[in-house]
């Protein structure tokens, strides 16, 4: 830091200031500042603006990437989350740095899952999990995934979704009585919504259901969309946490048709933060 | 100014210590003003700021404004249970906002040099918000331009860095 000379006792800054404005800026610039001040500083934006802060200069770049921030953007538990296995996997937005998770298909309530009938624990290369669930056969069909609110980030918007894959030969997924709804602490958040886990254009013979209202059931049918990982996802609804305790229960179900219902490859029910309204 | 300062503190910080910038400035303050830093309140507990607290990386300006600084804030750890204490509240967000964004640019980090050197932590987190400010929802170019920064890396090193977070520069 510069030490200019003045008399002690004298208030008026104002003296030789113009000449020393030049010194002044070069000898105080962001550029001097200990990288720990620097990181200090960017710890007080966002994971964006700190990613853009990166690509200022070298200085902002290491500042930007250091422990400090990085820990200042991740949620105060942090260290018992890393300390938990991954099942339920878990990660942050970017963007909001919210809490997010995917329920695997083995930590889902699953009517019949341990019944080698109905169901089968196979392995898949591009799954994150060690077994994912197959569906061989079912009428009845029902998955429940449960999560607890303080797992989640606090004040926050979150989405449900499937994420699945079907078979060659599936089938019966797509009855007007499969729905999904959410409960926290018995409450439904998130109403009952029509689920078809096939894409729209397929035809399915053996829908019954459809058939009686096929208007009705159009407009208010969650249809499943590509991901670009090999899996499938649709939603399921979604839920706001407040600050707090409660129990998140997502459910999807067909007990009223009792259809047959084939070729469901379960990978699990992602938790995801709703970016936007 | 010094003198208006240590006017305007809470009596019954009891002792007083010197503090004595590079350029040879003296400001007589208390030792609760004081101790808000940590550097100086650890030497207070080490019985050595009997001859003033000689302070070389910290010019007269700056430490001005860090007395006026710490003397607005002394009474913050003491005035629990203070019913003024409401509209002293108020009162202190009032003068950090003044204080904070009256800084230009240089002041502004020499204010944080002598926060961090000083150690006074509320004072370090205000003036970092400050530049946190001034860097949120800027691009990188923004930045530079603001912060009168050189690009020092080649046109690959920044591809490179802004391709690993390519998420963070779509608009």
């Amino acid at each position: 830091m510069k030490q200019s000379r003045r008399e002690e006792g004298d208030d008026d800054v104002s003296v030789g200031k113009e000449e020393e404005e030049a010194g002044y800026c070069s000898s105080s610039s962001i550029s001097r500042l200990p990288e720990a001040c620097l990181a200090h500083a960017i710890s007080f934006t966002t994971p964006t603006d700190a990613c853009r802060c990166s690509a200022v200069s070298a200085d902002f770049q290491a500042a930007a990437s250091s422990n400090a921030v990085w820990e200042r953007f991740l949620p105060p538990d942090y260290h018992s989350i890393l300390a938990r296995a991954d099942d339920p996997s878990f990660w942050l937005e970017r963007t909001s740095g919210a809490k997010c998770y995917l329920l695997s298909s083995r930590s889902l309530e699953i009517a019949w899952g341990d019944d080698a009938r109905y169901w089968r624990w196979i392995y898949l290369p591009d799954s994150r999990f060690e077994r994912v669930a197959a569906l061989v056969f079912v009428c009845w069909f029902h998955l429940r995934g449960r999560i607890n609110c303080r797992e989640l980030s606090p004040n926050t918007r979150y989405i449900v979704y499937l994420i699945f894959k079907l078979a060659d030969k599936s089938y019966g997924l797509d009855c007007r009585t499969q729905e999904a709804y959410i409960t926290m602490d018995d409450q439904v958040v998130s109403a009952k919504r029509t689920v078809s886990l096939h894409p729209r254009t397929q035809e399915t013979p053996l829908d019954m259901g459809r058939s009686e209202e096929v208007g009705r059931a159009e407009e208010t049918v969650s249809y499943p969309r590509e991901r670009g990982d090999g899996w499938m996802e649709v939603q399921l609804g979604h839920f706001y946490n407040h600050q707090g305790d409660g129990m998140v229960v997502i459910n999807l179900q067909e007990i009223v048709q009792l259809n047959s219902k084939k070729g469901l490859i379960l990978e699990g029910m992602e938790i995801r933060h709703s970016i936007g309204p | 100014m010094a003198a208006a300062a240590a006017e305007a503190t809470i009596d019954g910080g009891g002792k007083m210590i010197i503090l004595i910038s590079a350029d040879g400035k003296r400001f007589e303050v208390t030792e609760a003003v004081a101790s808000q830093s940590q550097l100086i309140s650890n030497m207070i507990e080490d019985d050595c700021t009997e001859n003033g607290v000689r302070l070389p990386n910290v010019d007269g300006d700056i430490l001005t404004m860090v007395v006026d600084y710490c003397n607005m804030h002394a009474g913050d750890a003491a005035a629990d249970g203070d019913t003024t204490k409401a509209s002293s509240t108020e009162e202190l967000k009032k003068f950090d906002a003044e204080l904070v964004q009256a800084l230009e640019n240089p002041v502004l980090f020499k204010l944080i040099l002598a926060a961090n050197f000083l150690n006074i932590k509320s004072l370090l987190d205000m003036t970092c918000q400050r530049v946190a400010d001034m860097m949120s929802g800027k691009t990188p170019e923004q930045m530079r331009e603001t912060f009168s920064i050189e690009n020092d890396f080649t046109p690959e090193e920044e591809a490179a860095i802004r391709q690993e977070n390519a998420w963070a520069f779509d608009d």
